[in-house]
Protein backbone atom coordinates (compact mmCIF):
# COMPACT_ATOMS: atom_id res chain seq x y z
CA UNK A 1 0.00 0.00 0.00
CA UNK A 2 2.87 2.54 0.84
CA UNK A 3 4.65 1.17 -2.10
CA UNK A 4 2.20 2.07 -4.45
CA UNK A 5 1.76 5.40 -3.39
CA UNK A 6 4.78 6.16 -3.42
CA UNK A 7 5.33 5.13 -6.64
CA UNK A 8 2.16 7.18 -7.57
CA UNK A 9 3.98 10.18 -6.02
CA UNK A 10 7.67 9.50 -7.95
CA UNK A 11 5.33 9.08 -11.71
CA UNK A 12 3.54 12.52 -10.90
CA UNK A 13 6.80 14.20 -9.62
CA UNK A 14 8.66 12.91 -12.45
CA UNK A 15 5.89 13.58 -15.54
CA UNK A 16 4.08 16.42 -13.62
CA UNK A 17 6.69 19.46 -15.36
CA UNK A 18 6.10 17.61 -18.35
CA UNK A 19 2.27 17.37 -18.31
CA UNK A 20 1.98 21.48 -17.19
CA UNK A 21 4.11 22.16 -19.98
CA UNK A 22 2.05 20.28 -22.78
CA UNK A 23 -1.24 22.07 -20.99
CA UNK A 24 0.49 25.29 -21.63
CA UNK A 25 2.11 24.89 -24.91
CA UNK A 26 -1.04 22.82 -26.69
CA UNK A 27 -3.87 23.24 -24.64
CA UNK A 28 -6.67 25.10 -25.18
CA UNK A 29 -6.47 28.80 -25.24
CA UNK A 30 -7.05 30.74 -22.01
CA UNK A 31 -10.83 32.42 -21.56
CA UNK A 32 -9.33 35.96 -22.12
CA UNK A 33 -7.68 35.76 -25.62
CA UNK A 34 -4.92 38.11 -26.23
CA UNK A 35 -5.37 41.18 -28.33
CA UNK A 36 -4.40 40.47 -32.32
CA UNK A 37 -2.85 43.75 -31.81
CA UNK A 38 -2.99 47.25 -30.44
CA UNK A 39 -3.56 51.11 -31.94
CA UNK A 40 -0.01 52.04 -32.65
CA UNK A 41 -0.61 55.42 -34.17
CA UNK A 42 -3.60 57.54 -34.63
CA UNK A 43 -5.46 61.30 -36.02
CA UNK A 44 -8.47 62.50 -36.24
CA UNK A 45 -11.84 60.65 -36.03
CA UNK A 46 -11.13 57.14 -35.54
CA UNK A 47 -13.50 54.21 -34.25
CA UNK A 48 -13.87 50.54 -33.28
CA UNK A 49 -16.77 48.52 -33.24
CA UNK A 50 -16.65 45.38 -31.07
CA UNK A 51 -19.69 43.37 -30.60
CA UNK A 52 -21.53 46.44 -31.53
CA UNK A 53 -20.41 48.41 -28.74
CA UNK A 54 -17.91 51.60 -29.66
CA UNK A 55 -14.15 51.37 -27.76
CA UNK A 56 -12.82 53.76 -27.22
CA UNK A 57 -9.38 54.64 -29.04
CA UNK A 58 -6.20 55.91 -27.65
CA UNK A 59 -2.39 54.95 -28.09
CA UNK A 60 -2.09 51.18 -27.20
CA UNK A 61 -5.64 50.71 -27.62
CA UNK A 62 -5.82 46.39 -27.70
CA UNK A 63 -7.18 45.57 -31.43
CA UNK A 64 -9.29 41.93 -31.46
CA UNK A 65 -10.55 39.73 -34.53
CA UNK A 66 -13.83 40.47 -35.81
CA UNK A 67 -13.29 44.31 -34.99
CA UNK A 68 -14.75 46.70 -37.22
CA UNK A 69 -12.38 50.02 -37.96
CA UNK A 70 -13.32 52.64 -39.08
CA UNK A 71 -12.07 56.49 -39.79
CA UNK A 72 -13.13 59.83 -40.72
CA UNK A 73 -11.89 62.42 -42.85
CA UNK A 74 -8.57 63.67 -42.42
CA UNK A 75 -8.21 60.80 -40.26
CA UNK A 76 -5.79 57.77 -40.16
CA UNK A 77 -4.71 54.76 -37.85
CA UNK A 78 -1.95 52.04 -38.19
CA UNK A 79 -2.48 48.83 -35.85
CA UNK A 80 0.22 46.65 -35.33
CA UNK A 81 -0.28 43.19 -34.84
CA UNK A 82 2.05 40.89 -32.16
CA UNK A 83 4.02 39.71 -35.04
CA UNK A 84 5.14 43.55 -35.80
CA UNK A 85 2.67 43.19 -38.93
CA UNK A 86 1.19 46.62 -39.20
CA UNK A 87 -1.52 47.89 -41.31
CA UNK A 88 -2.71 51.88 -42.07
CA UNK A 89 -6.01 53.00 -42.26
CA UNK A 90 -6.45 56.12 -44.59
CA UNK A 91 -9.41 58.66 -44.19
CA UNK A 92 -12.75 57.51 -44.81
CA UNK A 93 -11.80 54.06 -44.49
CA UNK A 94 -13.70 50.79 -43.24
CA UNK A 95 -12.68 47.57 -42.81
CA UNK A 96 -12.84 44.20 -40.28
CA UNK A 97 -10.29 42.43 -39.04
CA UNK A 98 -11.64 39.16 -39.37
CA UNK A 99 -9.24 36.85 -38.43
CA UNK A 100 -6.19 36.70 -36.61
CA UNK A 101 -4.57 33.24 -36.04
CA UNK A 102 -1.47 32.68 -35.04
CA UNK A 103 -0.13 28.45 -34.27
CA UNK A 104 1.81 27.88 -30.97
CA UNK A 105 5.20 28.58 -32.05
CA UNK A 106 3.76 32.46 -33.04
CA UNK A 107 3.90 31.88 -36.86
CA UNK A 108 0.65 32.98 -38.61
CA UNK A 109 -1.84 30.79 -39.78
CA UNK A 110 -4.39 33.61 -41.27
CA UNK A 111 -4.73 36.93 -41.30
CA UNK A 112 -7.62 38.48 -42.89
CA UNK A 113 -9.02 42.36 -43.58
CA UNK A 114 -11.90 42.80 -44.93
CA UNK A 115 -11.86 46.23 -46.35
CA UNK A 116 -15.28 47.35 -47.02
CA UNK A 117 -14.56 51.28 -48.26
CA UNK A 118 -11.30 53.11 -48.82
CA UNK A 119 -7.56 52.56 -48.21
CA UNK A 120 -5.33 50.46 -46.48
CA UNK A 121 -1.88 49.55 -46.69
CA UNK A 122 0.08 46.73 -45.30
CA UNK A 123 3.52 46.33 -44.17
CA UNK A 124 3.57 42.43 -43.49
CA UNK A 125 6.42 40.59 -41.42
CA UNK A 126 7.85 37.43 -43.09
CA UNK A 127 8.53 34.20 -40.50
CA UNK A 128 11.31 32.42 -42.56
CA UNK A 129 9.64 29.18 -43.95
CA UNK A 130 6.30 30.10 -42.97
CA UNK A 131 3.70 31.55 -45.95
CA UNK A 132 2.78 34.80 -45.11
CA UNK A 133 -1.01 34.01 -44.90
CA UNK A 134 -2.18 37.57 -45.35
CA UNK A 135 -4.76 38.59 -47.04
CA UNK A 136 -6.94 41.63 -47.96
CA UNK A 137 -10.62 41.26 -49.18
CA UNK A 138 -12.89 44.06 -50.84
CA UNK A 139 -16.05 43.22 -52.65
CA UNK A 140 -14.52 41.69 -55.65
CA UNK A 141 -10.95 41.25 -54.88
CA UNK A 142 -8.77 39.50 -53.02
CA UNK A 143 -4.97 40.20 -52.39
CA UNK A 144 -2.82 37.51 -50.68
CA UNK A 145 0.53 38.62 -49.67
CA UNK A 146 3.84 36.79 -51.30
CA UNK A 147 5.47 39.92 -50.18
CA UNK A 148 5.91 42.49 -47.80
CA UNK A 149 4.63 45.77 -48.48
CA UNK A 150 1.58 46.45 -50.72
CA UNK A 151 -1.65 48.65 -50.41
CA UNK A 152 -5.07 48.09 -51.13
CA UNK A 153 -7.85 50.49 -52.45
CA UNK A 154 -11.82 49.70 -52.80
CA UNK A 155 -13.48 52.67 -54.58
CA UNK A 156 -17.35 53.20 -55.74
CA UNK A 157 -19.28 55.57 -58.03
CA UNK A 158 -16.77 56.51 -59.84
CA UNK A 159 -15.77 54.90 -63.68
CA UNK A 160 -12.53 52.85 -62.99
CA UNK A 161 -9.73 53.98 -64.70
CA UNK A 162 -9.32 52.25 -68.38
CA UNK A 163 -13.28 50.67 -67.70
CA UNK A 164 -15.28 53.25 -67.81
CA UNK A 165 -18.72 51.81 -67.41
CA UNK A 166 -17.44 50.26 -63.93
CA UNK A 167 -17.99 51.99 -60.67
CA UNK A 168 -17.19 49.87 -58.40
CA UNK A 169 -13.00 48.76 -58.33
CA UNK A 170 -10.33 47.33 -56.18
CA UNK A 171 -6.66 49.12 -56.95
CA UNK A 172 -3.83 46.77 -55.57
CA UNK A 173 -0.24 48.85 -55.61
CA UNK A 174 2.88 47.02 -54.24
CA UNK A 175 5.82 48.34 -53.08
CA UNK A 176 7.92 45.39 -52.23
CA UNK A 177 7.56 41.83 -52.83
CA UNK A 178 4.96 39.93 -54.33
CA UNK A 179 1.19 40.26 -54.07
CA UNK A 180 -1.43 37.40 -55.94
CA UNK A 181 -4.93 39.46 -56.74
CA UNK A 182 -7.91 37.58 -57.80
CA UNK A 183 -11.66 38.31 -58.26
CA UNK A 184 -13.61 35.85 -56.96
CA UNK A 185 -17.28 37.44 -57.92
CA UNK A 186 -15.35 36.92 -61.73
CA UNK A 187 -16.21 34.07 -64.02
CA UNK A 188 -12.90 33.63 -65.18
CA UNK A 189 -10.99 32.90 -62.28
CA UNK A 190 -7.63 34.23 -63.16
CA UNK A 191 -5.14 34.97 -60.46
CA UNK A 192 -2.12 38.22 -61.03
CA UNK A 193 0.96 38.32 -59.41
CA UNK A 194 2.06 41.95 -58.79
CA UNK A 195 5.34 42.65 -58.32
CA UNK A 196 6.91 45.47 -56.39
CA UNK A 197 6.50 49.25 -58.40
CA UNK A 198 3.37 47.81 -60.43
CA UNK A 199 -0.22 48.22 -59.15
CA UNK A 200 -3.47 46.37 -60.91
CA UNK A 201 -6.88 47.13 -60.96
CA UNK A 202 -9.90 44.74 -60.69
CA UNK A 203 -13.21 46.56 -62.31
CA UNK A 204 -16.38 44.91 -60.87
CA UNK A 205 -16.73 41.15 -61.34
CA UNK A 206 -13.75 41.19 -64.40
CA UNK A 207 -10.97 39.56 -63.99
CA UNK A 208 -7.51 41.83 -62.47
CA UNK A 209 -6.08 43.87 -65.12
CA UNK A 210 -2.28 43.37 -66.60
CA UNK A 211 -0.38 45.25 -63.85
CA UNK A 212 1.25 49.07 -64.77
CA UNK A 213 3.70 50.64 -63.13
CA UNK A 214 2.31 52.23 -59.72
CA UNK A 215 1.83 55.72 -59.55
CA UNK A 216 1.17 56.43 -63.33
CA UNK A 217 -0.91 59.46 -62.15
CA UNK A 218 1.67 61.39 -60.09
CA UNK A 219 3.61 61.08 -63.62
CA UNK A 220 3.17 64.48 -65.11
CA UNK A 221 3.80 65.36 -68.74
CA UNK A 222 7.57 65.21 -69.97
CA UNK A 223 9.09 68.49 -71.04
CA UNK A 224 11.25 71.45 -70.37
CA UNK A 225 9.22 73.46 -68.44
CA UNK B 1 -23.66 38.96 -63.43
CA UNK B 2 -21.42 42.04 -64.50
CA UNK B 3 -23.50 44.18 -61.94
CA UNK B 4 -22.11 47.60 -62.15
CA UNK B 5 -20.71 47.66 -65.65
CA UNK B 6 -23.01 49.73 -67.69
CA UNK B 7 -24.08 51.74 -65.03
CA UNK B 8 -22.11 54.70 -66.22
CA UNK B 9 -23.10 55.01 -70.12
CA UNK B 10 -23.65 57.92 -70.94
CA UNK B 11 -21.43 60.01 -67.89
CA UNK B 12 -18.30 60.41 -69.96
CA UNK B 13 -19.22 63.70 -70.88
CA UNK B 14 -21.48 64.85 -68.27
CA UNK B 15 -17.77 64.59 -66.42
CA UNK B 16 -16.59 67.45 -68.20
CA UNK B 17 -19.22 69.63 -66.40
CA UNK B 18 -19.82 67.78 -63.18
CA UNK B 19 -18.10 69.76 -60.74
CA UNK B 20 -15.37 67.76 -58.55
CA UNK B 21 -16.20 67.50 -54.85
CA UNK B 22 -13.81 67.33 -53.09
CA UNK B 23 -11.86 69.74 -55.24
CA UNK B 24 -8.64 68.94 -55.98
CA UNK B 25 -5.21 71.31 -55.86
CA UNK B 26 -1.53 71.03 -56.96
CA UNK B 27 1.36 72.90 -56.72
CA UNK B 28 4.45 72.39 -58.40
CA UNK B 29 7.93 73.51 -58.26
CA UNK B 30 10.20 73.12 -61.06
CA UNK B 31 13.58 74.35 -62.28
CA UNK B 32 15.74 73.93 -65.47
CA UNK B 33 19.06 74.74 -67.59
CA UNK B 34 20.02 74.37 -71.15
CA UNK B 35 23.25 74.67 -71.80
CA UNK B 36 24.65 75.03 -75.62
CA UNK B 37 27.69 76.21 -77.37
CA UNK B 38 25.40 78.89 -78.64
CA UNK B 39 23.18 79.44 -75.88
CA UNK B 40 22.57 79.37 -72.18
CA UNK B 41 19.60 79.47 -70.36
CA UNK B 42 17.88 78.65 -66.78
CA UNK B 43 13.97 78.88 -65.22
CA UNK B 44 12.89 78.32 -62.58
CA UNK B 45 8.79 78.68 -60.96
CA UNK B 46 5.61 77.44 -60.09
CA UNK B 47 2.12 75.72 -61.44
CA UNK B 48 -0.85 75.99 -59.54
CA UNK B 49 -3.83 73.62 -60.75
CA UNK B 50 -7.07 74.12 -59.90
CA UNK B 51 -9.60 70.96 -60.23
CA UNK B 52 -13.49 72.75 -61.20
CA UNK B 53 -14.93 69.36 -62.82
CA UNK B 54 -13.69 65.54 -62.88
CA UNK B 55 -11.40 66.53 -66.76
CA UNK B 56 -11.39 70.51 -66.54
CA UNK B 57 -8.74 72.54 -64.21
CA UNK B 58 -7.84 75.94 -64.20
CA UNK B 59 -3.85 75.91 -64.74
CA UNK B 60 -1.78 79.30 -64.14
CA UNK B 61 2.28 79.00 -64.12
CA UNK B 62 5.00 82.09 -62.72
CA UNK B 63 8.22 81.37 -64.14
CA UNK B 64 11.49 83.49 -63.60
CA UNK B 65 14.42 83.38 -66.77
CA UNK B 66 17.52 84.01 -67.28
CA UNK B 67 19.19 83.83 -70.35
CA UNK B 68 22.79 83.99 -69.59
CA UNK B 69 23.96 83.94 -73.62
CA UNK B 70 22.80 83.83 -77.08
CA UNK B 71 19.60 83.08 -78.70
CA UNK B 72 17.84 79.33 -78.95
CA UNK B 73 15.31 77.33 -78.99
CA UNK B 74 12.65 78.67 -76.26
CA UNK B 75 14.25 82.60 -76.17
CA UNK B 76 11.58 85.13 -77.20
CA UNK B 77 14.35 87.36 -77.00
CA UNK B 78 15.18 89.49 -80.23
CA UNK B 79 19.14 88.73 -81.04
CA UNK B 80 21.55 91.78 -79.70
CA UNK B 81 24.84 92.37 -80.10
CA UNK B 82 25.45 93.13 -75.89
CA UNK B 83 26.29 89.91 -73.93
CA UNK B 84 24.93 90.89 -70.79
CA UNK B 85 22.62 88.47 -69.34
CA UNK B 86 18.74 89.20 -69.44
CA UNK B 87 15.79 88.77 -67.26
CA UNK B 88 12.41 87.99 -67.34
CA UNK B 89 8.96 86.60 -66.21
CA UNK B 90 6.35 85.08 -67.33
CA UNK B 91 2.95 84.64 -66.17
CA UNK B 92 0.68 82.54 -67.58
CA UNK B 93 -3.15 80.72 -67.47
CA UNK B 94 -5.11 78.96 -69.42
CA UNK B 95 -7.66 75.06 -68.94
CA UNK B 96 -6.33 71.83 -68.78
CA UNK B 97 -8.28 68.98 -70.01
CA UNK B 98 -8.63 65.37 -69.23
CA UNK B 99 -10.10 63.92 -72.37
CA UNK B 100 -9.55 60.57 -71.24
CA UNK B 101 -7.37 58.10 -68.65
CA UNK B 102 -3.88 59.01 -68.86
CA UNK B 103 -3.85 62.13 -71.60
CA UNK B 104 -4.28 65.59 -70.95
CA UNK B 105 -4.14 69.06 -72.98
CA UNK B 106 -3.44 72.08 -71.87
CA UNK B 107 -3.47 75.70 -73.46
CA UNK B 108 -2.53 78.95 -71.71
CA UNK B 109 -1.72 82.33 -72.76
CA UNK B 110 0.38 85.02 -70.67
CA UNK B 111 2.40 87.74 -70.60
CA UNK B 112 6.03 88.63 -70.15
CA UNK B 113 7.86 91.44 -68.19
CA UNK B 114 11.14 92.53 -68.12
CA UNK B 115 13.58 92.41 -70.63
CA UNK B 116 11.07 90.36 -72.99
CA UNK B 117 7.90 92.37 -72.87
CA UNK B 118 4.84 90.54 -75.20
CA UNK B 119 2.37 88.29 -74.75
CA UNK B 120 2.74 84.37 -75.91
CA UNK B 121 0.72 81.38 -75.51
CA UNK B 122 0.93 77.69 -75.34
CA UNK B 123 -0.31 74.27 -75.42
CA UNK B 124 0.82 71.31 -73.77
CA UNK B 125 -0.29 67.87 -75.10
CA UNK B 126 0.60 64.44 -73.40
CA UNK B 127 -1.14 61.12 -74.18
CA UNK B 128 0.62 57.83 -72.25
CA UNK B 129 -0.81 54.33 -73.95
CA UNK B 130 -0.39 51.04 -72.74
CA UNK B 131 -1.48 52.20 -69.09
CA UNK B 132 -1.83 48.32 -67.84
CA UNK B 133 1.53 47.31 -69.55
CA UNK B 134 5.22 46.84 -67.57
CA UNK B 135 6.27 49.77 -69.99
CA UNK B 136 3.82 52.22 -70.76
CA UNK B 137 4.76 54.75 -74.08
CA UNK B 138 4.57 58.56 -72.90
CA UNK B 139 3.95 60.73 -76.22
CA UNK B 140 4.37 64.72 -75.34
CA UNK B 141 4.18 67.96 -76.97
CA UNK B 142 4.50 71.42 -76.24
CA UNK B 143 4.47 74.32 -78.83
CA UNK B 144 4.56 77.91 -78.00
CA UNK B 145 4.66 81.22 -79.72
CA UNK B 146 6.23 85.10 -78.36
CA UNK B 147 4.74 87.71 -79.65
CA UNK B 148 8.44 89.71 -78.82
CA UNK B 149 10.62 88.41 -81.31
CA UNK B 150 7.37 86.11 -83.26
CA UNK B 151 9.19 83.06 -82.82
CA UNK B 152 6.88 80.15 -82.53
CA UNK B 153 8.88 76.60 -81.16
CA UNK B 154 7.72 73.08 -80.15
CA UNK B 155 8.80 70.19 -78.37
CA UNK B 156 8.61 66.63 -78.85
CA UNK B 157 9.24 63.53 -76.85
CA UNK B 158 8.50 59.96 -77.02
CA UNK B 159 9.45 57.90 -74.04
CA UNK B 160 8.66 54.56 -71.74
CA UNK B 161 8.75 53.48 -68.64
CA UNK B 162 11.71 51.24 -68.76
CA UNK B 163 11.62 49.81 -64.97
CA UNK B 164 9.83 50.66 -62.43
CA UNK B 165 10.13 49.87 -58.62
CA UNK B 166 8.02 50.75 -55.12
CA UNK B 167 9.94 53.57 -54.59
CA UNK B 168 11.08 54.80 -58.34
CA UNK B 169 10.46 54.80 -61.73
CA UNK B 170 13.08 54.98 -64.77
CA UNK B 171 11.91 56.77 -68.08
CA UNK B 172 14.00 56.55 -71.35
CA UNK B 173 13.36 57.66 -74.63
CA UNK B 174 14.16 60.25 -77.00
CA UNK B 175 12.88 64.09 -77.79
CA UNK B 176 14.00 67.50 -79.48
CA UNK B 177 12.35 70.70 -80.48
CA UNK B 178 11.64 72.47 -83.79
CA UNK B 179 11.99 76.12 -84.36
CA UNK B 180 11.58 79.12 -86.72
CA UNK B 181 9.84 81.85 -87.78
CA UNK B 182 9.93 86.08 -86.69
CA UNK B 183 13.68 86.67 -85.80
CA UNK B 184 14.67 83.08 -86.62
CA UNK B 185 13.76 82.79 -89.61
CA UNK B 186 14.29 79.28 -91.28
CA UNK B 187 13.82 76.32 -89.05
CA UNK B 188 16.44 74.84 -86.85
CA UNK B 189 16.28 71.67 -84.51
CA UNK B 190 17.72 69.38 -81.87
CA UNK B 191 17.16 66.07 -80.93
CA UNK B 192 18.53 63.55 -78.70
CA UNK B 193 18.19 60.72 -76.55
CA UNK B 194 16.48 61.03 -72.90
CA UNK B 195 16.28 59.55 -69.28
CA UNK B 196 14.02 60.37 -66.18
CA UNK B 197 13.66 59.49 -62.51
CA UNK B 198 10.85 59.91 -60.62
CA UNK B 199 11.12 59.23 -56.96
CA UNK B 200 7.74 58.36 -55.66
CA UNK B 201 7.87 59.13 -51.77
CA UNK B 202 8.61 62.82 -52.79
CA UNK B 203 6.61 62.74 -56.27
CA UNK B 204 10.34 64.67 -57.99
CA UNK B 205 10.99 63.90 -60.76
CA UNK B 206 14.87 64.62 -62.42
CA UNK B 207 15.09 64.71 -66.07
CA UNK B 208 17.97 64.56 -68.65
CA UNK B 209 18.18 64.93 -71.94
CA UNK B 210 21.76 65.58 -73.93
CA UNK B 211 21.87 65.88 -78.23
CA UNK B 212 22.97 68.09 -80.78
CA UNK B 213 21.24 70.18 -83.18
CA UNK B 214 21.33 74.06 -84.15
CA UNK B 215 23.27 75.24 -81.60
CA UNK B 216 25.53 72.38 -81.56
CA UNK B 217 26.10 70.04 -78.50
CA UNK B 218 23.34 71.08 -76.16
CA UNK B 219 22.22 69.31 -72.16
CA UNK B 220 19.39 70.07 -70.09
CA UNK B 221 18.68 69.02 -66.80
CA UNK B 222 15.16 69.67 -65.19
CA UNK B 223 13.67 68.79 -61.66
CA UNK B 224 10.32 69.23 -60.72
CA UNK B 225 7.86 68.68 -57.64
CA UNK B 226 4.62 68.18 -57.30
CA UNK B 227 2.51 68.48 -53.73
CA UNK B 228 -1.54 68.04 -53.69
CA UNK B 229 -4.58 68.92 -51.52
CA UNK B 230 -8.09 67.20 -51.54
CA UNK B 231 -10.00 70.43 -50.38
Amino acid sequence: MLESLTLRRLVLWLLGPFLAAAILLYGPAPALAAPAGLVSAFNGQVNIQRSGHAITVAKNTPVEAGDRIGTGAKSGVTITLKDGTQFELAENTSMILLRNQFNARGQRVLTRLDLLTGLVRSLVQLAPGNAPNYEVHTPNAVAGVRGTDFKTEYIENKPCPGFPTCLRYTDVGVYEGIVEVSNPTSPKPVAVRVTGGYETTVPCELAPAAPGPLGMGDLTAPGYH
Amino acid sequence: MLAGIGEAKGQDLARFFDPEIPGHLTLRLFGAGYGAEKYGTTHDGFELSQTITHEVSFIGRAIAYQVERGTGFDSPLNPSSHAATHNFGRFEGGLSLVPFQGTTFAFMGGEDVGDSDAPMFENDFSSWIRLRSRHPVNFAYSTSHYFENGVTYGLVDLRAVAFSTGRWMLLMGVGGAIWGGGSVGQAKGQGGPDVGFFLRSWRLSVDLQAGYGSSRTYGTLSVSRSVSWDE
